[in-house]
């Protein structure tokens, strides 16, 4: 399913219509969010993923995205909220996050994906100053839809990979056994 | 550059993409040679290209000479908007056989 | 018009001049100058001169213009060319290729080491000072080329003086580009879209009078001539400044408008064979009308040679007799690099595309491993066979592309003559560099990282391992030591030997210097290769003085950190008194790799095939060890073992029978604990991507014939960490360790 046919390939860019936004809403963790349209590449559905040994939790993995190799998260895990479970309905959005002058594509685990809203700015909340289960910076704004406030992800703060990098630098320096450069005096080979 | 060539019933039709200038000709003239060489009836078709220049625009007239002289045919076919524009600039337009569209300086 | 397209050309050019400068010096200081030679330097200074004269570089102009004249003093034998001399060259050679990086960085001409120039050409000036007063012209024109084109291009504006005025309100110009035009970048029809920045661009008309058969051409050479008619209130510098960057060799006439009708048959009569012609051309143009032309033929007819001296002014710096222009041009054609050689059709391409196009290969490789996989899972025979030949081809296609990316080591050794001459000559030694194989293929992007560590090991090599000629005498060496540099292909790795004849590595000092810097323990027993080995250590260094040169910061653990970055070893082989040869073995390429293919725990992880030496079965003979690491004994000697599922906490139980994959980096082996063997396979290795940090022993990704993602082991780290004693309760047991 591609969301957005917009690929760069040149000066246009696919420009909402004023005033109102787009967003996708999904299920991870049996909890209702949604993003901005514009920070969604694709959907694709789950398939393989294979473990990277001593990460994060919420790191489940890499995947294979038509060749390229993309890192599957699993966003509620790394709230510290209630983690995903595997169904049929079980997707993979791939957002595109800057890091380093470079787009990295990655991939968020999420329940089931389940529309996308067209909604009208009086409908659009920024995030309160308190009250909130999430930090800050990972919510773009609230979202009325119906009866309910959904919480509108920032996926490029929450996937910020400066972080995540440096947290999964930190897990393996705590798990793993320390190298020494060094190997001397104790190769048992040695005479 | 990038060539695709077609043929049927000994008439070779070769579809010019990208470029045709100084940093291709070389590779160019190799093969238009050679598909000039094989077939008494060539066709090019230009409406993928998006730069010609001097150095493409000399090859081709050789090419279009080197036939005339050997009464072989050569159609040059659907120049693309920016070819025309550049044909034209140079007095060629002329050397275009079949258009779609052909280009029109506008009056200022 | 676009001036930095040129602009890189002349920063391109000029370097690959002063290569060409370089070498010719180096040869010289060794075989002493030749007529050639001097010959060889003229040209650069000389061309040199005549690019930057385009740009109105004067700063440069006036520089190449002092080496020229000196150069000229040696050429028409008034002083002879000493040793000195040539220095004063290589010293001219680097401060133009200062002045040629201020061009590329756009430093005012004044900030650049202005002293440094000043210095120079008073230098150079006193060369061609001491030259004979009376230079013995007659015996040394004859053999000088005729090789002094105008620096501009020859810029006539003819008005006329006879005849009536030709009825027109336009411009005539009349360009006939230098043959080399093209290849300076320049393009004619560019220029004319620029005219109509300020004016009107009436008519366009192409001269093919030149033009070839398509078999002849060069298609990279200029045939067209342009005869334009252009309407503008500009006057003519304008017109003349729009066509400033046309090159040397060129030709441009400007005819006013109103200008009498005998500039134009000036016009036609410059162009003999076609004057008709080109008739018919101002004709069509709208330059002159019918009657006009005839009116001119008739004047042409009733004047016939020689053509009276018309209202001609020169812009151009020189007027040269044809003969002189013609051997010019015919000089311009030779690239100045191979002279008289048979110059190779290249296609310059960017090396993104090429990057882009080994990915796609790669792809290719992986999915045609895949359409195999299924072909031979539903047994289908005749898919089978249609595929082996599909594979087949996919596999060519990707020799051949990956060739593509391949460039010849010899680009990296090219800066060390020069390097080893200053060292030697700053260090008081006496060093004779050899290359052989420097034709030796390898991928583009190793040779560019591959620069650095070299630079570093010849520094090293000169600094500490060869020895000042009377020590060298004294052990009865010769007095002028050899550095070698040798590259060659070995099973599917290129090969770079640096060899010296030096010192050679001492143990002892090495060992000392080790147990002072705390590296190694006091009762600690190290072999040959361990001791060897200290050389990698960050922070060593054996010289007793540090010297300006090496020993600032970057040592060889450095060195030896780039090589494996690029999936490279590092050997280092040395006999006291006798030498020191320092190894590099590198991948032929980074993007494709043969691998092995083994499960642990229904995971799939790829090891590089090169460093897997043998598989054995995992028997109960291997004594357990803590952790995830146990010592196993194979055919009498020990190996240490990492058990994969134990060192990444995989789930499974563990399978009944194991085995051991041998691996080995450098000289150090170790056996990977795996649950299966699976087999060979071609894989394409992907980077990590970034959110993972840089898990310990995992090297990379591929994609798995079935889509799947595996990870590339990274061998280096887990044998390092199979066979090293860690502090973090991860003893190895006491079978493996020594008292």
């Amino acid at each position: 399913m591609n969301i957005r046919s917009l690929v760069t390939t040149g000066e246009q860019e696919v420009k909402d219509l004023p005033g109102t936004e787009q967003f996708l809403t999904f299920t991870m963790g049996a909890e209702r969010f949604a993003a901005p349209i514009d920070q969604v590449r694709e959907i694709v559905p789950l398939h393989a993923l294979t473990p990277v040994p001593l990460s994060p939790d919420f790191l489940l993995g890499v995947t294979n995205l038509r060749g390229s190799v993309v890192p599957v998260v699993d966003l509620p895990r790394r709230f510290g909220r209630k983690a995903n479970t595997i169904g049929h309905r079980t997707c993979i959005i791939v957002a595109e996050i800057p890091h380093q002058e470079k787009v990295h594509p990655i991939g968020i685990l999420v329940e089931s994906v389940n529309t996308v809203e067209t909604i009208d700015p009086s409908r659009i909340d920024p995030p309160p100053e308190f009250g909130l289960t999430l930090r800050k910076d990972f919510i773009r704004c609230l979202v009325r839809m119906g009866s309910d406030f959904v919480i509108c992800l920032d996926l490029p703060s929450c996937l910020s990979l400066e972080e995540i990098s440096s947290l999964a630098s930190r897990h393996q320096e705590s798990r793993s056994i320390s190298t020494n450069p060094l190997a001397i005096g104790d190769t048992p080979w040695t005479p | 550059m990038r060539i695709t060539v077609a043929m049927a019933r000994g008439r070779i039709r070769a579809r010019l993409s990208e470029s045709l200038d100084i940093s291709s000709v070389e590779e160019a003239k190799d093969k238009l040679l050679q598909l000039s060489n094989s077939s008494n009836s060539l066709e090019l078709n230009l409406s993928g290209m998006e730069r010609l220049d001097t150095a493409g625009i000399q090859l081709l007239l050789a090419l279009r000479r080197r036939r005339e002289n050997r009464n072989q045919t050569l159609r040059i076919s659907h120049p693309s908007g920016e070819v025309a524009k550049i044909l034209f600039r140079a007095g060629l337009s002329r050397i275009v056989d079949e258009a779609v569209v052909s280009h029109r300086e506008e009056s200022p | 018009m676009d001036l930095d397209i040129l602009r890189s050309e002349l920063i391109l050019e000029s370097r690959e001049l002063l290569a060409e400068m370089e070498t010719a010096l180096l040869k010289m200081e060794r075989e002493g100058p030749t007529r050639e030679h001097i010959d060889a330097l003229f040209r650069v200074a000389h061309t040199i001169k005549g690019s930057v004269g385009i740009f109105g570089l004067d700063h440069i102009v006036a520089f190449t213009h002092a080496m020229e004249t000196a150069l000229d003093a040696f050429r028409n034998g008034s002083v002879p060319c000493t040793g000195e001399h040539l220095g004063l060259f290589l010293e001219c050679a680097d401060h133009l290729e200062r002045l040629i990086e201020g061009l590329e960085r756009n430093t005012p001409p004044e900030e650049i080491a202005h002293d440094v120039q000043t210095a120079l050409e008073a230098r150079l000036l006193r060369i061609s000072k001491t030259s004979d007063p009376e230079p013995r012209r007659g015996a040394s024109s004859s053999n000088v080329p005729a090789e002094r084109p105008p620096l501009r291009p020859e810029i006539e504006i003819l008005e006329g003086r006879a005849g009536p005025e030709v009825d027109n309100q336009a411009w005539h110009i009349s360009l006939r580009p230098s043959p080399d035009l093209l290849r300076h970048g320049v393009d004619p029809l560019a220029l004319i879209s620029y005219l109509s920045e300020f004016g009107k661009v009436l008519a366009v008309e192409v001269v093919d009078d030149r033009l070839p058969d398509l078999e002849e051409m060069d298609p990279t050479e200029a045939y067209l001539g342009f005869e334009i008619r252009f309407s503008t209130e500009a006057d003519r510098s304008r017109i003349v400044d729009a066509f400033s960057f046309v090159s040397k060799g060129s030709r441009l006439r400007i005819l006013p408008p109103r200008a009498r009708i005998d500039a134009y048959l000036e016009l036609m009569d410059s162009a003999p064979h076609s004057s008709k012609r080109l008739g018919e051309i101002l004709v069509e143009v709208g330059a002159l009308t019918e009657q006009e032309l005839e009116k001119a033929l008739a004047m042409q007819k009733a004047a016939p040679s020689p053509p009276p001296p018309l209202g001609k002014i020169l812009v151009g710096e020189q007027i040269v007799p044809p003969e002189v222009v013609a051997a010019a041009l015919d000089h311009q054609k030779r690239p100045p690099h191979s002279p008289g050689g048979l110059r190779s059709t290249l296609v310059k391409v960017d090396s993104a595309k090429l990057d882009s196009l080994i990915d796609l290969v790669g792809e290719l490789v992986i999915s045609s491993a895949a359409a195999h996989l299924a072909a031979r899972s539903e047994g289908a025979k005749a898919s089978l066979e249609a595929l082996a030949q599909m594979v087949q081809l996919v596999e060519e296609i990707r020799d051949c592309s990956l060739g593509l990316r391949m460039v010849a080591v010899g680009e990296v050794f090219q800066r060390f003559p020069r390097m080893v001459r200053d060292l030697a000559k700053d260090l008081g030694k006496s060093v004779r560099l050899e290359i052989t194989g420097a034709e030796t293929e390898l991928d583009k992007s190793m040779v560019d990282r591959l620069a650095d560590p070299l630079t570093h090991i010849v520094r090293n090599a000169l600094d500490h391992a060869l020895e000042p000629p009377s020590a060298r005498a004294s052990q009865g060496k010769p007095e002028e030591g050899t550095l070698g540099f040798h590259a060659y292909h070995q099973t599917g790795s290129i090969v770079i030997e640096v060899r010296d004849d030096g010192a050679g590595i001492d143990r002892k000092r090495v060992l000392a210097r080790a147990r002072e810097r705390g590296l190694v323990q006091p009762d600690q027993i190290l072999s040959d290769s361990q001791i060897l080995d200290l050389i990698f250590q960050p922070g060593f260094s054996t010289a007793n003085t540090v010297s300006n040169l090496s020993g600032r910061g970057v040592g060889m653990d450095v060195v030896r950190k780039t090589i494996e970055g690029m999936r490279g070893t590092i050997e280092l082989e040395s006999t006291l008194g006798a030498g020191t040869t320092i190894r590099l073995r590198l991948p032929l390429t980074l993007a494709i790799i043969d691998g092995f293919l083994v499960s642990v725990a229904s995971r799939s992880f790829v090891v590089p095939l090169d460093m897997v030496v043998e598989c054995a079965d995992l028997d109960r003979s291997a004594a357990a060890l803590d952790g995830s690491r146990a010592l196993a004994d194979l055919r009498g000697h020990p190996l240490p073992l990492l058990d994969l599922r134990r060192l990444y906490s995989l789930p499974d139980p563990t399978p009944a029978r194991r085995n051991i994959l041998v691996v080995e980096y450098g000289s150090r082996r170790a056996g990977l604990v795996v649950d299966r063997l699976v087999g060979e396979f071609q894989t394409v290795i992907k980077a990590l991507p970034t959110a993972f940090g840089d898990p310990p022993g995992v090297g990379g990704t591929t994609i798995l014939g079935t889509g799947e993602v595996a990870l590339i082991l990274d061998i280096a780290t887990l044998v390092q960490m199979a066979s090293t004693r860690t502090s973090s309760g991860l003893e190895p047991a006491s079978t493996g360790g020594r008292a």
